[in-house]
C-alpha cells in the first residue's frame, strides 16, 4: 500500500514512518495541511493517516478538501482528544477509522492492515468464523463446532478481539485499551486472567490452546488448521 | 394554569388589594363629607324656616302680631308643622312649643347642634330674630338612612369590584408577562448545542426589548467563553498528548530491536505512558465538569449489562482474596445515560470496593428502580468511613487515610465518579449500610 501520513510533530512522524516501512508499505510523509492536500493530489495514495492538530489548516479541513477533490483513498484520523465529538465530526468528514493518541504502533499498523483489506469486501456484519468457533456479536453467543460455550461479558469481548482479526499478535497493553478504554488500577494481571478463563472454556483436552501466548508480547489466535 | 407565586397572579391580587384599599379610604373620606354637606344643608333649611316663621308673624293677616301674645297653632305655617318649634318672647317667655316636643324644654344656644330627642338624633337651630327666639329642630332620619345606604353599597360592591380588578389585573399581568415568557422559553432552548442562536428582539425599544438585547450580549460572552474553554481542552489534550505518544511510539519502536532482557523494562515504560494518558484524560475530563461543558451522550442505555462486565472484572481482581461477592440485581436497569461515562462510574466504584475490602470481607452489590431514578448500590466490608471523613472522600487526590499510600491510584476515581453522576443529572454519595458495609449508592435518571 502507498500511504501518506500527515503528522507534524516530527519524532512521532518518525516513529510511525519507520513502523510503516518495516510492515512493507510505501510511506510519504506531510507535516503541515496544505502540503498534505498537495502531496494527496499529486500522488495517488491508498490511504492517509491524517493527524487532526496540524499547521496552515486542520486534519477536518485536509479531509474536506480531499474529498471535495474527489480522491478515493481511505483516512484513519489520529486524535489526540478522547472525545465523543471529535471522532463524530472525523466520521462525518469522511474518515473511515480514527484512533486516539498516544496509541500503539502495533495497533496503527493492524487498523492500517484493516483498512486496506476492507477495500472491496464489506464487514462481515455480526457473527464472526474463525475456524470452528462461531461467535455471533448481536446475540452474545458462542459456539464451537455446534457446542454452546457460555461467556462472561468480558471473556467474550477479549474473544471478540482475537476473532476480528486472527493470527494478528496483541499485546495486553492493548488488549486492556480497547476492553476498559482507559488505565486500569490492576493492568496487565486482568487481562491474564481473563485470557486463562477463555481458554480453559474454549479449548479441548489434548489439543494446544487456539489463543496463542507471544513471550515479551502478547497473545494471538491460531486459527485452526 | 395559574400558580399562585405567579406573576400575573400577583398583578392581579395586588390591583385587587389596592382597589379595595382605595374604596375603603374613599368612603372613609366621602361618608363624612357628604354627611357634612347634608347637615350644612339642613341647617341652612331649618334657619330659614325660622327667618319665614318670623316674618309671618310680623306680617300676620296684615298686621304684626303682638310679641308678648302666646301663639296657637294657626299662627304656625304648615310646612313648619312636623318640626320641632319653640318660640320665645322678647323677655324668654315661651309663646310656643310644638305638641311633638310633648311639653320637654329645650336648652339650646344660638347656633345649631345634634342632640338626641326620643331616642332619635335631631339637628336643632336657635336663631334670635328680634322680637323673637326660635328654636326649631327635625330628625336626622333621612341623612341617617342615606349614610346607611351608602355604607351599605359600598360594603356590596367591594367583593365585586375586587374580583372585576383581580382578573382584570392578572390579564394585563398575563399580557405584560406574555413576552417574558416567551424569552423563558427561548432562552431555555439555547443550550451548549446551540450556542450561536439569540433571542428574537422586538422591534419597539420597551423593556422586554432591552432585556433581550441584554441577555443576547449575555449569550454573546457565553459562547466565546465556552468556544474559548472548549478550544482550550482540546489544544490542552494536543499539547500534552503529542509527546507521551511520541514516547510510547518510540518505546513500541525500541521493543522491537531491543534485546529481550530489556523487554519488561520497556514494557513497565509503555505502561506508564498508559497511566499518564489516563491521568491526561481524568484531568480533562475534570476541567470540563468545572466549566460545566461536560458533553453527554445521554440515551437509554440499560445498565444490566454494564454491570455485568464490572462484577466480571470484580471478579477477576478478588479472585486470588477470600472475598465474597453477593448479587442482587434487577433483570433490566433502563437509564438515561451516556454509556461510555456510565461505564467510568462502574469501574471506578468497583475498583474501589476491590481496594477496599479486607481478606475475608464480603462486597454486597444491588439494584433497583425507585421513583424515576435507578439505583446502584456497592456496599463492601471494611472498617466504617469516619462521619468526619464522609464528605472528604469525594474530593481530588484524596483517598482513605486508614489505608495508607499502599494502595495504587491517583485519588481522582471518586471524584470522577460523582461529577459524572451529577453530569448526568443523578447523585453519587456515600451510606454505611444497616449491616455495617461502607456503600456508595449511584443514582442516575430512569429511561421509561
Amino acid at each position: 500500500m502507498e500511504i501518506l501520513l500527515v503528522e507534524d510533530e516530527p519524532q512521532l512522524a518518525a516513529h510511525v514512518v519507520r513502523a510503516i516501512k518495516r510492515a512493507g508499505h510505501g510511506v510519504d510523509h506531510a507535516a503541515d495541511g496544505p502540503s498534505a492536500v498537495e502531496m494527496a493530489v499529486k500522488r495517488h495514495h491508498d490511504l492517509l493517516v491524517l493527524d487532526v492538530n496540524l499547521p496552515g489548516f486542520d486534519g477536518f479541513e485536509v479531509l474536506s478538501r480531499i474529498r471535495a477533490a474527489g480522491l478515493p483513498l481511505r483516512v484513519l484520523m489520529l486524535t489526540a482528544r478522547s472525545e465523543v465529538g471529535d471522532r463524530v465530526a472525523g466520521l462525518k468528514a469522511g474518515a473511515d477509522d480514527y484512533l486516539t493518541k498516544p496509541f500503539a504502533l502495533e495497533e496503527l499498523l493492524a487498523r492500517i492492515e484493516a483498512l486496506g483489506r476492507r477495500h472491496g469486501h464489506a464487514e462481515s456484519g455480526n457473527v464472526l468464523h474463525v475456524g470452528d468457533l462461531c461467535l455471533d456479536l448481536s446475540k452474545r453467543r458462542l459456539t464451537r463446532g455446534g457446542e454452546r460455550i457460555d461467556l462472561s461479558p468480558r471473556e467474550l469481548e477479549v474473544l471478540q478481539i482475537f476473532m476480528q482479526e486472527p493470527g494478528r499478535t496483541f499485546s495486553r497493553d492493548e488488549i486492556c485499551e480497547r476492553i476498559w478504554e482507559r488505565e486500569h488500577e490492576y493492568d496487565t494481571r486482568t487481562v491474564e486472567i481473563f485470557i486463562m478463563r477463555l481458554r480453559k472454556k474454549i479449548d479441548r483436552k489434548g489439543v494446544p490452546s487456539i489463543i496463542t501466548t507471544v513471550r515479551g508480547i502478547g497473545y494471538h489466535l491460531e486459527p485452526p488448521v | 394554569m395559574t400558580k399562585r407565586g405567579s406573576l400575573k397572579f400577583k398583578v392581579g391580587l395586588y390591583s385587587a388589594l389596592l382597589t379595595i384599599i382605595a374604596l375603603l379610604t374613599g368612603a372613609a373620606v366621602l361618608v363624612p363629607a357628604v354627611r357634612i354637606h347634608q347637615i350644612a344643608d339642613l341647617d341652612a333649611t331649618l334657619e330659614s324656616d325660622a327667618h319665614e316663621l318670623v316674618r309671618d308673624l310680623q306680617n300676620f293677616r296684615g298686621a304684626p302680631v303682638d310679641p308678648r301674645r302666646p301663639l296657637t297653632l294657626k299662627f304656625i305655617p304648615l310646612s313648619l308643622r312636623g318640626r320641632y318649634l319653640v318660640v320665645e318672647g322678647p323677655e324668654g317667655q315661651t309663646l310656643y312649643q310644638s305638641p311633638n316636643l310633648r311639653g320637654t324644654r329645650l336648652q339650646t344656644s344660638i347656633g345649631s347642634e345634634t342632640r338626641e330627642l326620643f331616642g332619635h338624633p335631631c339637628r336643632l337651630v336657635t336663631v334670635r330674630e328680634e322680637p323673637y327666639l326660635i328654636r326649631i329642630g327635625t330628625r336626622l332620619g333621612t341623612i341617617e338612612r342615606f349614610q346607611r345606604d351608602l355604607l351599605r353599597g359600598i360594603g356590596i360592591s367591594v367583593p365585586f369590584v375586587a374580583i372585576v380588578v383581580f382578573l382584570g389585573g392578572w390579564w394585563l399581568g398575563k399580557r405584560a408577562v406574555a413576552p417574558v415568557a416567551a424569552i423563558t422559553d427561548a432562552a431555555e432552548t439555547i443550550t451548549a448545542r446551540s450556542l450561536h442562536e439569540r433571542l428574537p428582539v422586538p422591534a419597539n425599544r420597551d423593556e422586554i426589548a432591552r432585556l433581550s438585547a441584554v441577555l443576547n450580549r449575555t449569550f454573546d460572552r457565553l459562547q466565546s467563553s465556552y468556544e474559548s474553554a472548549t478550544r482550550f481542552s482540546a489544544d490542552a489534550s494536543h499539547q500534552l498528548k503529542t509527546p507521551v505518544a511520541v514516547l510510547r511510539a518510540g518505546l513500541d519502536h525500541l521493543a522491537t530491536t531491543a534485546e529481550p532482557s530489556l523487554l519488561p523494562e520497556i514494557d513497565g515504560l509503555r505502561h506508564q505512558t498508559r497511566r499518564l494518558t489516563a491521568l491526561i484524560d481524568d484531568l480533562l475530563l475534570l476541567a470540563q465538569a468545572d466549566a460545566g461543558r461536560l458533553h453527554l451522550e445521554a440515551e437509554e442505555t440499560d445498565l444490566a449489562p454494564l454491570i455485568a462486565a464490572g462484577l466480571d472484572d470484580l471478579d477477576v481482581l478478588v479472585h486470588d482474596r477470600d472475598i465474597t461477592v453477593e448479587v442482587d440485581l434487577t433483570e433490566r436497569l433502563p437509564a438515561r445515560a451516556d454509556a461510555r461515562r456510565t461505564r467510568i462510574i462502574l469501574q471506578n466504584l468497583i475498583e474501589n470496593a476491590a481496594k477496599y475490602t479486607p481478606d475475608q470481607g464480603r462486597i454486597h452489590v444491588s439494584s433497583a428502580v425507585e421513583g424515576n431514578e435507578v439505583i446502584l448500590r456497592i456496599a463492601n466490608s471494611g472498617p466504617l468511613i469516619p462521619e468526619g471523613d464522609r464528605g472528604a472522600i469525594f474530593e481530588r487526590f484524596r483517598r482513605g487515610s486508614a489505608v495508607g499510600e499502599n494502595i495504587r491510584g491517583h485519588g481522582l476515581g471518586l471524584n470522577i465518579a460523582r461529577e459524572l453522576a451529577r453530569a448526568h443529572g443523578g447523585e453519587l454519595g456515600y451510606e454505611p449500610t444497616l449491616d455495617g458495609l461502607n456503600a456508595f449508592v449511584l443514582k442516575l435518571p430512569y429511561f421509561g
